[in-house]
């Protein structure tokens, strides 16, 4: 029952930091496979089925912008953060160090309580 | 690489996939699988094969739980509009409200009959324009001198010159003359010998005419006299051409309407925009046919006077129109059930503003029944009518 439920939340509260993290590992030029696996190695395990929508949307709303580039084995295509992307990942990285403070003295008091 | 299990799925994904963008996804993601399957395949120290490209499908899961993921949310959950509000708002002015709400539709439906209406009665009534010498302006006798020009059949075209009505074959006391303006005394006569001018020449001459002995009528006589058949005046085929075009659309309408009762069976319920709107009376549809002969007896009783002049066939209709109309109204009046159903679903009127709620509940009933009685009352009128028409018939056959 608890599990079940945990295994719900901890997708839910990743969710919102996983873009921040896209944002923030897109600063340098990457395709989609290698940001991937990026993301597992730096602890945030993301299906394909996530992550490729997420970009399309960062794209849409024009965070990110996308290249296509054929002259590897085979074509790829390329993102990277634009200056209004780096602008709001500089926001949300305020917000989140907010939130994180607030998070960590909330769990410091009842851990005193 | 072509692959037949990638293509094969990437197939299945692409029908998914929302149509604008589906082929650049589509080729992304056949990127993206081959660029995993050669990195198992390094892991494992050979070549990629089908066999790792399927378990890198395998890995994606099924196609279209892969699709869903681009396929925006919005018929799920809107948190806000796509486009700019001003335009959404105006595209939603020009596009929804006309054809959502009932009145709009309603509105729209009786412009166009109305439309129609306007026209083929102007039409009619230009097209006989040249029969204004049956106006009565031209009828009076003008003392002892009296003007008068024939001008002729030229003039006698429309209906008339292919149709003759009985009721304008010279019948005493009819405003079926032509038109006079010649100066008295005159002897004007048709190529066929007969007199064309009006009053008929007497035998004694103009300067010395003889008082006709002119018996003094009752009111009742006098109303008996003008009540016999005549021609259409302009504004009657006006009214008639109104009264046939509109019952012709109107009985279309009631007919031939793929719903039940089109005005009424609106369905629109959109709660991601907090939009309600459903307006529904299936207890109406028994109205259905009522209407639609209703309306046939008016397109009758106005295309008849226009192609017979005033007669008593066009009253028989003129009745049974109305007898219809009445019958529909009454049903309509005793049907409260059926209008209590139909203003409870105006869920929004009911809520904010409960007085017209219960105004329109309460006071539909008292309008038909005002227009229950008009139609009843037109009913008695037409019936006086074609009493006394009888009479003028009478009067006539007594007068052989």
């Amino acid at each position: 029952m608890m599990e079940g439920l945990l295994d719900r939340l901890i997708p839910e509260m990743r969710r919102g930091v996983l873009q921040m993290a896209i944002l923030s590992l897109l600063g340098e030029k990457s395709y989609g496979y290698a940001l991937c696996r990026l993301l597992g190695d730096k602890g945030f395990p993301t299906e394909e089925g996530t992550l490729y929508p997420i970009l399309r949307r960062f794209e849409e709303q024009g965070l990110i912008q996308s290249s296509w580039k054929t002259d590897g084995p085979r074509p790829r295509k390329y993102y990277q953060t634009t200056k209004r992307g780096a602008q709001l990942l500089k926001d949300l990285e305020s917000e989140w160090v907010d939130i994180a403070g607030s998070v960590e003295k909330l769990l410091a008091q009842n851990g005193r309580k | 690489m072509q692959t037949s299990a990638l293509d094969e799925y990437l197939k299945q994904v692409e029908v998914y996939l929302p149509p604008w963008n589906a082929k650049e996804i589509v080729r992304e993601i056949r990127s993206h699988v081959l660029d995993q399957a050669e990195g198992i395949a390094a892991e494992r120290g050979v070549d990629v094969d089908e066999a790792i490209i399927r378990e890198t499908l395998a890995c994606l899961g099924a196609p279209q739980k892969l699709a869903a993921g681009y396929v925006p949310a919005v018929a799920l959950i809107r948190p806000e509009y796509t486009l700019p509000f001003a335009i959404y708002s105006v595209a939603a002015t020009a596009l929804l409200i006309p054809l959502l709400f009932a009145a709009g539709l309603g509105a729209w439906l009786l412009g166009v009959i109305v439309a129609i209406g306007l026209l083929f009665a102007g039409f009619v009534a230009v097209s006989r324009l040249p029969q204004v010498y049956r106006l009565p302006l031209w009828h009076p006798k003008l003392g002892r001198v009296v003007f008068r020009v024939d001008v002729g059949q030229g003039l006698r075209r429309g209906v008339h010159a292919i149709w003759p009505q009985p009721a304008m074959a010279g019948l005493p006391g009819q405003p079926d003359q032509p038109l006079m303006s010649v100066a008295t005394g005159s002897k004007d006569t048709a190529p066929g010998g007969a007199s064309t001018v009006w009053p008929p020449p007497t035998s004694s001459p103009p300067s010395a005419p003889a008082a006709p002995f002119t018996p003094r009528r009752t009111p009742t006589e006098w109303l008996i006299a003008h009540s016999g058949p005549r021609a259409l005046r302009i504004h009657e085929l006006f009214e008639a051409g109104m009264r046939a075009v509109f019952g012709f659309a109107l009985a279309l309408f009631f007919g031939f309407s793929p719903s039940p009762f089109p005005i009424l069976d609106l369905h629109f319920d959109d709660p991601q925009r907090a939009f309600r709107l459903i307006v529904q009376a299936p207890g109406l549809e028994a109205a259905r046919e009522l209407g639609a002969i209703a309306c046939m007896a008016m397109c009758a009783s106005g295309l008849l006077p226009i192609f017979l002049g005033k007669c008593r066939l066009g009253l028989y209709a003129a009745i049974a129109s109305k007898a219809a109309w009445a019958v529909l109204l009454y049903s309509l009046m005793i049907g409260g059930q059926l209008f209590a159903l139909t203003f409870d679903t105006f869920g929004w009127v009911a809520d904010e503003w409960p007085r017209v709620q219960a105004a329109i509940e309460s006071g539909t009933p008292v309008v038909l029944f005002i227009a229950l009685l008009a139609e009843l009352l037109g009913l008695v009128w037409i019936l006086v009518r074609l009493g006394m028409m009888e009479a003028w018939y009478r009067s006539q056959r007594d007068a052989i």
